[in-house]
């Protein structure tokens, strides 16, 4: 009965409805394979209807490296959101990949000796009702420490971008999780536990807010901020700010949008606030199109919404966050780029009397 | 008779030691000379391989890659975060290495360095 319903759920039309950004997309990876770096895809693998498997196979022979039967690693239901890829260690090759299961399970699991080990549940979204069909990006920041939280021991984070649509309505909400990079996750995290920040205050609005405000929205696990419509390409995050995309839906079961406007999304990354003059305006619509930067004659940065044919502008002057203060910002030039930075410097010598 | 030759015998004796002491005099400021050059040529030497790598590193070209370069597949956290492969890091270790034979020294200085690049899809339109 159970297996039953599983393939009603799948091949249903209603599946269709969630419109995922990059279904079962594979997601090339370096990882250590035998003692040596290789390229790697991974995917999630459908053998049978409730039986799916982290699959990762060769990039250049397409043998299969490893594989990792999620349901008999405690990891259960559907996937729709790609893999995301970490590397703890900054070794060059990832150590943990992240799947994010369609009732809003975030699982962490663990890449080492060339083979996977024990899944880590880190979150569980699914007292939010809503289907998450898009894992957006993993990202490693880092806060000034005068800009954290004087609880923050680690002031360097992951943070987890997720989409999970409303099933009635049809609208996405988009999800930011902060998660430790070193030591154990003390609780899983829930979603009564993320700041909503669908609505400003007037404060925030007028760009009026104190340190101490955005101290305490940086105290939450996360935020999450609920959209105008469906994402119709996937967000990006360029300095600090996340840009997405997102287009009204009349019929919440249809992927086919007839609109010709959509509502682009501009904010903060740590704590949604707003960055530019307003936090979402009107773009126009293209189908399939993505989110592309472009760099123009004089250095500038300008963001486009680009598909094969044609593109349009929509940011003439992109703007980053900076470390000056907690809502700074700064246009954002490609003449800084590239960035040196000397980590460290050793010296050697020998024949020293 | 005998003692003239007792008192030549002496200053013999004399003159012998005071030649020893002279001597080994003479040898030992020659070696401490020798002991103070070859510390102030190991300076030198490593001033020059100190300058010479900061001048590598002052003149790395910005799409350089050497041999020595490992690209991270996500960057160190940074407040202006970006996704993807966007914002690519790579790491690299930059030697340079001088040696002398006489007298014989050996200098290295390693530098671990991080770069930050924008990898653009598009071309310039």
């Amino acid at each position: 009965m159970k297996a039953l319903l599983l393939l009603l759920t799948l091949f249903s039309p209603m599946v269709a409805a969630w419109c995922p950004l990059l279904p079962n997309h594979p997601v090339r990876v370096t990882i250590n394979h035998a003692e040596q770096k290789r390229q790697a895809d991974a995917y999630i693998r459908t053998l049978a209807v409730d039986a799916l498997r982290l699959q990762l196979v060769a990039a250049d022979t397409g043998y299969d490296l490893s594989g990792l039967d999620l349901s008999a690693a405690g990891i259960q239901g559907a996937i729709q959101a790609r893999p995301l890829a970490e590397d703890a260690n900054l070794d060059g090759a990832a150590d943990h990949f992240w799947l994010v299961t369609s009732t809003g399970e975030v699982w962490r699991v663990p890449w080492q000796q060339s083979q996977f080990g024990q899944p880590l549940l880190m979150a569980d979204l699914s007292d939010a009702g809503l289907h998450f069909h898009t894992a957006v990006t993993l990202i490693r920041a880092r806060l000034p420490s005068q800009l954290a939280p004087m609880s923050w021991r680690n002031l360097e984070q992951h943070q987890l971008l997720l989409l999970g649509t409303e099933p009635d309505s049809g609208q996405d909400v988009l999800f930011s999780l902060r998660f430790l990079v070193a030591g154990r996750q003390p609780y899983v995290m829930k979603s009564s536990q993320l700041v909503d920040r669908t609505t400003l205050s007037d404060a925030e609005l007028r760009q009026q807010y104190s340190a101490a405000d955005w101290r305490v929205l940086l105290s939450a696990a996360g935020w999450r901020l609920r959209l105008s419509g469906r994402v119709s390409s996937l967000p990006k995050v360029i300095a600090g700010v996340i840009y997405a995309p997102a287009i009204t839906v009349k019929d919440a079961n249809s992927c086919q949008f007839e609109k010709t406007e959509q509502q682009l999304y501009a904010v903060q990354l740590y704590t949604a606030s707003q960055i530019y003059p307003k936090r979402s305006w009107a773009i126009p619509y293209l189908e399939q199109a993505a989110l592309r930067i472009r760099e123009q004659p004089d250095k500038r940065l300008i963001l486009v919404l680009a598909d094969e044919r044609q593109s349009v502008a929509l940011v003439d002057t992109l703007l980053k966050i900076t470390t000056d203060c907690h809502q700074c910002t700064a246009p954002l030039t490609l003449d800084k780029f590239p960035l040196w930075q000397r980590l460290a410097t050793y010296r050697d010598e020998r024949g020293a009397f | 008779m005998r003692e003239r030759g007792m008192v030549l015998l002496s200053a013999l004796l004399f003159l012998v030691v005071m030649l020893l002491v002279v001597a080994s005099n003479l040898v030992l400021s020659q070696l401490s000379l020798k002991s103070a050059q070859t510390a102030q040529q190991q300076l030198q030497l490593e001033f020059r391989t100190l300058e010479q790598h900061l001048k590598q590193l002052n003149g790395l070209a910005p799409d350089e890659v050497p041999e020595s370069t490992l690209a991270l597949p996500s960057c160190p956290g940074i407040y202006a975060a970006w996704s993807d492969a966007t914002l690519q890091c790579d790491l690299m270790l930059i030697e340079t290495s001088e040696q002398t034979r006489q007298p014989p020294a050996f200098t290295r200085y390693n530098s671990l360095l991080l770069r930050k690049q924008l990898k653009l899809s598009e071309p310039v339109p």
